[in-house]
């Protein structure tokens, strides 16, 4: 097979005859990883009995298809092939960096959640959120206030192994819209895309590429209250907390039930969590200083 | 398109009991218990689109993301009643694409209410004076969730000016329209309920209809609002359910302040009977 591109994220190492525009070239390799291959679509492949299916997906006991926007993705479990037919690059990327490879991770038993993560004094901290919440911009806090270092900007697949669950690396990006960049003076590189005001920043020295054990659980929400809230989240509604953060919830919740229930509820007991309720009107100084004794008194 | 499936759109300029009616419709359709957990999307809704669709939408452009809702509300429509609320004002085209997903549509339901109250309810959302609310509603450019710099969790709605906004749904020929009057809600619930309700061709029971009107009022909103919160209340407000009354304006606003609002409204103030007497 011709390699016109190869990248290591999620334990995965990916040979891609698609290049990957948008993601920076790394030689970044887990301790343990395992191989995908992204080759063109090939119309005799067959895919066995379906466990889960909706407009645009099928979810088969070996694999899945997912059609979008005249894109289809095909992913052969046994072979750890995906097959794409591509028309729009950008799709194209948007799909295999999120949904896709988040599917195929839990055909290996990863679950997939929409978190950040950083490792602040040997602590491995998992920030939460639905898309906007601010997961990026209070990664790039923490990780600067505390000489942190971060390893996935925005999803994150979770591994149990002998009742631990560890959480794996993604890839080397941290992305901030243009207020973020602005009111946090971070260092921009260059734009995601020509049309939108979010920049990736300079920050590959500081990923961590390696799994790490998740210690505590930071639930991120906006809010348009005034006032910023913390606190501390126990019992069930932690785990219903984290159910709600899965990522590409409906697929995850209804093909790969029982491996979620049981990496949820292990990440649930092994990690203390908060809500923190961050105001749309951010007052940076009542931020800063909020945020400060937080973290003060948690790490 | 069956009768019983399809989109019924809660159009309205903000503040224009577009809250209320989607609270009595979701007690009529789900029973809803708790006003936080409204089952009632709005078209601009992000949340919705990336929930609805599994992709990651925070990094498409509006134009993309407009192409992703259409396919969205399309598939989320095909087998049940759909009520969505909608601020933006009535257009055909959105980008090179229908504005709406007109082929699941079955009606929209507009809502109007006077000018006058508008402005201090919206004042009051916003964060703004009164004569700045003025302007806003002559400003045929304003547009909501506009700015480009930060992450908005709603698509841009362009609203224009008040009277376009109402023009633009009521005297469109696109989709059918049924007009309701906010003062009319107030004033005789029961009759105006109970006509949205067979113009959707929403089934109900007697019980049903009087259990949501009074749900829905205006004391038991306050009351919901009180001991859960409401998630939609604006930032620069102290409470979202504040006045809810018809005609208050008369104590707020001053004659310099109607006139401008007459000058630029008139001709729609007039239509929809809402002429200040002494005026």
């Amino acid at each position: 097979m011709k390699n016109l591109f190869s990248y290591k994220a999620f334990n995965f190492e990916i040979y891609s005859e698609f290049s990957f525009r948008t993601k920076p070239e790394t030689s970044y390799v887990s301790e343990e990883f395992y191989s995908l291959y992204v080759k063109q679509y090939n119309e005799e492949i067959k895919l066995d009995k379906t466990i889960f299916e909706r407009k645009n997906i099928q979810i088969f006991n070996n694999g899945f298809t997912i059609s979008a926007g005249g894109m289809y993705f095909l992913y052969d479990h046994q072979n750890k092939i995906i097959y794409v037919k591509q028309n729009n690059h950008r799709l194209f990327e948007a799909y295999f960096w999120g949904p896709v490879i988040a599917l195929v991770g839990a055909f290996f038993n990863f679950i997939p959640i929409h978190s950040s993560g950083v490792v602040v004094r040997d602590k491995s901290l998992l920030i939460l959120g639905n898309s906007g919440s601010g997961k990026s911009s209070l990664l790039y806090e923490i990780m600067n206030s505390y000489d942190g270092y971060y390893f996935s900007d925005d999803l994150i697949l979770l591994n149990k192994q002998n009742n631990l669950v560890f959480a794996l690396p993604s890839y080397p990006d941290i992305k901030l819209w243009y207020d973020a960049v602005e009111r946090l003076g971070a260092s921009k590189v260059n734009p995601i895309y020509y049309k939108i005001n979010k920049y990736y920043v300079d920050d590959k020295s500081r990923f961590l590429d390696q799994k790490t054990v998740p210690e505590i659980l930071i639930f991120l929400h906006t809010s348009t209250q005034a006032t910023i809230q913390i606190e501390e989240i126990k019992g069930s509604k932690k785990w219903l907390y984290l159910q709600s953060m899965l990522y590409r919830k409906h697929w995850i919740e209804n093909a790969f039930q029982k491996k979620m229930f049981e990496v949820l509820s292990a990440l649930s007991n092994q990690c203390t969590a908060y809500k923190i309720i961050r105001p749309l009107k951010i007052n940076k100084i009542e931020w800063d200083e909020t945020l400060k004794s937080f973290f003060n008194q948690i790490l | 398109m069956k009768n019983d499936t399809g989109i019924i759109w809660l159009a309205s300029y903000p503040k224009s009991g577009n809250t209320w009616l989607r609270i009595f419709l979701s007690r009529i359709l789900y029973n809803t218990q708790n006003i936080n957990q409204l089952q009632i999307p709005i078209y601009s809704s992000k949340a919705f689109i990336e929930l609805e669709s599994e992709i990651d939408i925070s990094e498409l452009t509006i134009e993309e993301l407009h192409q992703l809702r259409l396919d969205v509300f399309d598939e989320f429509a095909k087998n049940k009643i759909f009520p969505v609320k909608i601020h933006d004002s009535f257009k055909q085209y959105f980008y090179q694409y229908p504005f709406l997903p007109f082929s699941k549509t079955k009606i929209a339901i507009y809502l109007i209410r006077n000018p006058f109250d508008v402005v201090i309810s919206f004042s009051r959302h916003l964060g703004l004076t009164i004569d700045e609310t003025i302007e806003l509603m002559n400003n045929e450019k304003f547009t909501m969730a506009a700015n480009e710099n930060k992450y908005q969790i709603q698509i841009p709605q362009h609203l224009g000016s008040w009277s376009n906004h109402v023009k633009s749904w009521t005297e469109q020929r696109l989709i059918p329209v049924y007009i309701v009057r906010y003062e009319d809600m107030i004033q005789n619930s029961y009759e105006t309920f109970k006509n949205i309700l067979n113009k959707c061709k929403i089934p109900f029971t007697e019980e049903k209809l009087t259990d949501a009107i009074s749900f829905s009022s205006f004391t038991n909103l306050q009351k919901q609002e009180e001991k859960y919160g409401f998630e939609e209340k604006s930032v620069h407000s102290q409470k979202f359910f504040h006045t809810g009354k018809a005609y208050y304006y008369k104590n707020l606003l001053n004659l310099g302040q109607i006139q401008k609002i007459m000058k630029h409204h008139k001709e729609i103030i007039t239509k929809f009977n809402y002429l200040p007497e002494y005026l």
